[in-house]
């Protein structure tokens, strides 16, 4: 029979501490993280949702799945990409199922009256024009809008959200490209 | 170049982010009006519509945001380091469990039905041992001693008819045990420890010679004198 080798106590509350030491570890590098990419989670959400209480929800439930995760992110430096991915969808899911809840509430309501719509000049720089636009923008495949958005964003250049996508530089000026033709179609 | 395939190039130049038109498109749209209000058209339509995207997505950001989001963390426990650790340990403890069970079977061949029946036929009071095993014939005869005097108590006569070696569990000790049992998957150097295999014993083997005989004398015994 073969016999029974216990670890000392002590050894075991040296494992303890190193464990505790690398969870101190990764509660640091996370809040690097955090404070380099909060504002972008927020301003990802916000270019779903609109709406600036949604999109800080949105962005503190991102975060907060992005922290609870972090063990299974390998390389820190896709950090970025990961939060924006984790970002995008909640805001989307967010969405949809607030316009789902739009469509049954308008179901019952009266059809309104819709006027002749006015010429791009006209509208460029109305509200109207940006509802339009944010109404064309939800149309739109959720790749090409993803790569809009981003490069929307002060600060980040196209080939930062190459590395944030982790596509080519190439896809993003493509889908960017269609993006903005798709866009301008539905605006003209 | 037609006017058509003119407007087509400036729409595709405009949505690749180019408002410097090639000379020849250019060229074109200087010498036709109808063109020339086009460019301008588009140009307006691609300008509200970068900065209507720029607005939409470059808001002020809350500055209560990072600090909700750190209180929320501090209610989370901390990330892991590996996030195979914890498959990896309860994997450990679960071969652990599997492998004392499967040595105390081989211990005991042929004897776990007898032990678990008379574990359950011998169900004692809160504080009492259990016989865990058929009791030997002379149970009665092991020395009591004070400080053990309750390793002696209650036998059973349905056990003691049984001639086996007798291994007595006190309650507490079977308790503990279970819990041991129960801990065992969140203590996980335990569980390790258990796993592990005993260091291989360090003892020299010893040599044992034979012994020789060179001369062997037999003789009668002498007979005893009567006295």
């Amino acid at each position: 029979m073969q016999e029974l080798v216990l670890n000392p106590p002590g050894r075991v509350l040296e494992r303890d501490a190193a464990r505790e030491a690398e969870q101190c570890a990764a509660r640091r590098e996370f809040e690097l993280c955090l404070t380099e990419c909060g504002s972008l989670a927020f301003r990802v959400a916000q270019g779903v949702l609109r709406n600036a209480a949604d999109a800080e929800d949105v962005a503190q439930e991102a975060l907060l799945r992005a922290y609870r995760k972090f063990d299974r992110l390998r390389d820190a430096n896709r950090f970025r990409a990961w939060l924006v991915r984790i970002t995008f969808r909640l805001a989307l899911d967010r969405w949809r199922s607030a316009r789902r809840r739009e469509q049954r509430e308008t179901a019952w309501a009266m059809p309104e009256h819709r006027p002749v719509p006015p010429s791009a000049e006209a509208i460029a720089v109305s509200r109207e024009f940006q509802e339009r636009l944010e109404r064309a923008l939800e149309e739109l495949p959720d790749k090409f809008r993803m790569v809009l958005l981003l490069s929307a964003i002060q600060g980040y250049t196209l080939e930062e959200v190459s590395g944030m996508l982790g596509i080519p530089m190439g896809t993003v000026k493509s889908r960017l490209f269609f993006a903005r033709k798709r866009l301008a179609e539905k605006l003209r | 170049m037609n006017c058509r395939e003119v407007r087509e190039k400036i729409t595709e130049s405009f949505a690749a982010g180019e408002f410097d038109l090639f000379s020849d498109v250019a060229a074109h749209a200087n010498s036709c009006a109808v063109c020339r209000d086009f460019c301008q058209r588009e140009k307006a339509l691609f300008g509200s519509l970068d900065s209507g995207l720029q607005d939409m997505v470059n808001p002020r950001v809350p500055p209560s945001l990072l600090p909700a989001v750190r209180a929320r963390m501090a209610e989370e426990p901390a990330p892991r380091h590996s996030w195979a650790s914890g498959w990896r340990f309860a994997l450990l403890a679960a071969a652990s469990i599997l492998a004392v069970s499967v040595l105390l079977t081989r211990h005991h061949p042929g004897r776990r039905d007898a032990a678990l029946v008379n574990v359950r036929v011998n169900r004692p009071e809160a504080g009492q041992p259990v016989l865990a095993t058929p009791a030997p014939t002379n149970v009665e005869a092991r020395r009591s001693s004070p400080s053990h005097s309750h390793r002696n108590a209650p036998v059973s006569s349905e056990t003691a008819s049984e001639a086996a070696p007798e291994v007595i569990v006190l309650a507490e000790e079977r308790k503990a045990f279970a819990r041991f049992v129960a801990r065992l998957p969140e203590d996980k150097d335990v569980a390790v420890a258990l796993a592990n295999p005993a260091p291989p014993p360090k003892d020299i083997p010893v040599e044992v010679a034979l012994l020789r005989i060179d001369e062997l004398q037999v003789q009668p015994l002498e007979p005893k004198e009567a006295e």
